[in-house]
Order: C-alpha cells, then sequence, then structure tokens
C-alpha cells in the first residue's frame, strides 16, 4: 500500500478511534487533578502540622516515582487491596494523582508568595482561616500559578500516551497496534506525533484563554 | 449598662516580645465611645505592634481585651473573629484585595464574614463607597486607584461592617503628600459622625487639631498621654512637643 492511502485508510481510522479515549482521559484528570492540586497545594501550606506531612508526603511520593511505576501499581498492585479497576480507571486515577501532585508545587508557590498584607486585611474584617484561603488567598493564588498549571496540562496531554502500558487503547495505544501489525513505524508515529501536536495546540489556545478571562489589572502580568 | 461611662474598648497590660526583645512592656489603653486617641512618638517605639495587638492581628504575650466590659477570650475562635468584626483595622499600605473591584473589597466580607445576601451585601458596599466619594470607582480595581483612593477604599471596607471602634495604622505614611488630604478629610469625617478611633500617625499638625488625647509611644512603653492643648502647649516641657517640635523641623 503506498503511504498516502495508508495514512488515510488505516492510520487515521484507528486514530480516531483512539483519539475519542485519549480526550476522555485528559480533560477529567486535567480538571479534577488541578483541583486536586489546588486542596494539596493549600494543605501544604495552611494545614495543621499532621495534615501538611500526609499532603507533602503524597507530593513526594508522586513526584519522586516514574509514573509508568505508578499506572503499574494502580492496575496490578490495587487488586491485591482489594481495588480493582478497569484500564481507564487505573488510567485516569494514574493522571489525576501525578497531575494533582506536580500542580500542588505551583498552587504551593504561589500560596507563599501572596503578601501578608492580604492575609491580615482578612483577619482583621473576622474571617477564618478557611474564608481567607477560600476567597481571598487561593483566587491570587490560582491566577498566579496558571501558566505553570498550563505547563502541567500540556505534560498531561503527553504523558497521557502511557495509558496504553494498563491495556487502555487511546492514541498511542491504537498506534502501537497498526504499526505492529503493518510494520510502517515512521509513517504511523508520525501522524499520531501530529495529533497530540493539534491536541496541545488547542489546549493552549484554550488556557490563553482562560488565563485572560481570569486577568484583572494590575494583577501578576497585568 | 451605660455606655457613656463604660469604655468601648480597653486593653490591659499588653506586652508583646520579638525574638527575647521586648517590643511592649505592659501598655494600657482605655477608649470611650466617640473618642479619638493618636498614638505618636518615634518609629520602632511600637505603636504598630500596639494597634495589631489591640485587635489580636499580632497576639500579645500578655493582656486582655474587653469590648463592652465583656472580657474576649482570644483562645475561642468564634469570639476571636466575633470581636475583630467590631474592631476595624485601616493599613499604612491599604492592603486591598488585589483581585477584587472596590465594591468587592467592601461587600465581600458583609457576604461571607456576616452571611448577607449579596444584593444587600452589594447595596451596603455601594452606599458606603458612595459616602466616601467613591462611588463612580465601584468598578476599579486597586491597581486602578491613586493611593488616596486606595485609602477610602480600605475605611469604607472598614466602616460597612459597623464596627464599634476603628484602628488606624499611620493611614497616610504610603501616600504622595498630596493625597494626604483627602485620607484625613474622611477620618476628620468619621470623627464627627462619632467614630471611636486610635490613629498612629506622625501628622502631628492633625493629631493636635482633632484628637481627645495624644498618647506618645516610645520603647514600648507610654511615656505620657493627655490632650493636646496641654501636652502640645508650648512650654509644656514634654517628650511629645520636643518630638513633635522635631518633626515640624525636618
Amino acid at each position: 500500500m503506498e503511504t498516502f492511502p495508508f495514512i488515510t485508510e488505516v492510520v487515521i481510522p484507528a486514530l480516531n478511534d483512539g483519539l475519542a479515549l485519549s480526550i476522555e482521559l485528559i480533560v477529567p484528570s486535567a480538571m479534577i487533578g488541578l483541583l486536586l492540586g489546588i486542596i494539596v497545594g493549600s494543605l501544604r501550606t495552611h494545614a495543621p502540622r499532621w495534615l501538611m506531612k500526609i499532603a507533602d508526603a503524597y507530593a513526594a511520593l508522586f513526584r519522586g516515582t516514574p509514573l509508568v511505576l505508578q499506572l503499574f501499581f494502580i492496575y496490578y498492585g490495587f487488586p491485591k487491596f482489594g481495588i480493582s479497576l478497569d484500564p481507564y480507571g487505573a488510567a485516569l486515577v494514574g493522571f489525576t494523582l501525578c497531575s494533582g501532585a506536580y500542580h500542588s508545587e505551583y498552587i504551593r508557590g504561589s500560596l507563599l508568595a501572596t503578601k501578608q498584607g492580604q492575609y491580615r486585611a482578612a483577619d482583621a474584617l473576622g474571617f477564618s482561616t478557611f474564608k481567607t484561603l477560600v476567597w481571598i488567598v487561593v483566587p491570587q493564588a490560582v491566577r498566579r500559578a496558571l501558566p505553570g498549571c498550563g505547563n502541567e496540562i500540556i505534560y498531561l496531554i503527553k504523558y497521557s500516551s502511557l495509558a496504553y502500558v494498563v491495556t487502555c487503547m487511546e492514541l498511542t495505544g491504537h498506534a502501537r497496534e497498526v504499526a505492529a501489525q503493518s510494520f510502517r513505524f515512521t509513517e504511523t508515529f508520525f501522524v499520531v506525533g501530529l495529533y497530540y501536536l493539534a491536541i496541545v495546540t488547542v489546549a493552549t489556545f484554550i488556557l490563553r484563554h482562560l488565563e485572560k478571562r481570569l486577568r484583572i489589572p494590575g494583577f501578576g502580568v497585568g | 449598662m451605660n455606655s457613656n461611662t463604660q469604655p468601648v474598648l480597653r486593653v490591659e497590660g499588653i506586652s508583646k516580645a520579638f525574638a527575647g526583645t521586648p517590643i511592649l512592656k505592659s501598655v494600657s489603653l482605655s477608649l470611650n465611645k466617640g473618642e479619638l486617641k493618636v498614638l505618636i512618638g518615634p518609629s520602632g517605639g511600637g505603636k504598630s505592634t500596639f494597634l495589631q495587638c489591640m485587635n489580636h492581628l499580632i497576639e500579645p504575650d500578655a493582656g486582655e481585651h474587653f469590648l463592652d466590659g465583656r472580657r474576649i477570650n482570644p483562645k475561642s475562635k468564634k469570639e476571636l473573629y466575633g470581636f475583630r468584626q467590631q474592631v476595624g483595622m485601616i493599613f499604612q499600605d491599604f492592603n486591598l484585595f488585589d483581585h477584587f473591584t472596590a465594591l468587592d473589597n467592601v461587600s465581600i466580607a458583609l457576604r461571607k464574614v456576616k452571611g448577607m445576601a449579596k444584593k444587600d451585601a452589594r447595596d451596603r458596599a455601594l452606599q458606603q463607597l458612595t459616602k466616601i466619594g467613591l462611588g463612580d470607582r465601584a468598578d476599579h480595581f486597586p491597581a486602578e486607584l491613586s493611593g488616596g483612593q486606595k485609602q477610602r477604599v480600605s475605611i469604607a471596607r472598614a466602616l460597612a461592617m459597623d464596627p464599634q471602634v476603628i484602628l488606624l495604622d499611620e493611614p497616610t505614611s504610603a501616600l504622595d503628600p498630596q493625597l494626604v488630604g483627602e485620607v484625613l478629610n474622611a477620618i476628620r469625617d468619621l470623627r464627627d459622625a462619632g467614630m471611636t478611633m486610635v490613629m498612629a500617625t506622625h501628622q502631628v499638625g492633625f493629631a493636635r487639631a482633632i484628637a481627645d488625647e495624644i498618647v506618645f509611644m516610645q520603647d514600648g512603653e507610654i511615656i505620657e498621654q493627655g490632650a493636646p492643648v496641654e501636652l502640645l502647649a508650648p512650654g509644656s516641657g514634654t517628650r511629645a512637643l520636643e518630638f513633635s517640635n522635631h518633626l515640624a523641623d525636618l
């Protein structure tokens, strides 16, 4: 088969089958991961000591071990503890936990950069620590952390390609299958690369739009 | 109880040390309703620390707080948060919430601390901003306001909580000279409206004109205390007079 028909008749239909699953992995784990990162980042800076330690340990574990191992452990190891997840579930949990750990670091950094005066003004008005976080400090910290968190989401899009190791047939899984059957690795992976490039481009556009929408005069990059 | 005889706010024996260095040495102050007391004295004398200890923004090592004669238990978060709602604070560098418009700066505590409905909080916030001459700036963010306007928004924010006392920590020190007047006027209006206040300031002329009492602090202690006409009378020989003459010479 010629290269062009091979791509249009074999590769693209196969990849389109995987595309939906890739997006179903990326979108929820990006959103839940960010939310998790905000919560964990807040705990790592403002929680009672014991809770702070737990949150720190979580971040250290997931930032300190390869994602591939985390996925293996969740998919093959968890059933030994009575938690059985299907491939999609295992990949989703793995991505969310990993992404949350990285997000928490960006959030933690920007929480620490919050001016003391913001806390004192909230204290002086009778805000509790929790309300200060929710209404004053976190909304500012998230805005400052957004470029970093966006970067993490871009990473996530690409490490979602690891889902195939737990037999979750997303983009890369289908590409491997096509390539293995046809022995046409170059063409196949070239096309799948374009797919990721397209997803990242769309994500970058959405993140830019979000940054613009959340922009406040004189705040951050203004 | 009669509020004319009972101090609105009284602090007793406030002490505070930082890293073993005593900053406040058992300072006491009592405020009657509608009184304006002005703290003056050299920088580093403890004025700002004392003000922040007065509403527990800084936890004093020792000392007690009484609001309307009732002792505040700072160990109870609920009492502490309630106390702070009654004792507003104006900061030297404004500390407006950077991510909120002027209107939201004023209304956020009404909604989230006092639990007012969104619309009521907005109405009240707009009313406070209008009162202080900033109704047309309600939708501006702090970065879009001048220093004087920011400080007036922060005054509106404190007032909206309907506090019994307002503490002002050098409210004009971070302002360009031409913006000082609008903030001092706002403070004068507050005083005329009967607000009970303690203000730390270097504006001795202003203090002399409107204070009920001048409190001179140095080295963590109140050295002198009295009506401006007595304390700052020419030839009175007080430390406060010496200090204010020194400021005037600068």
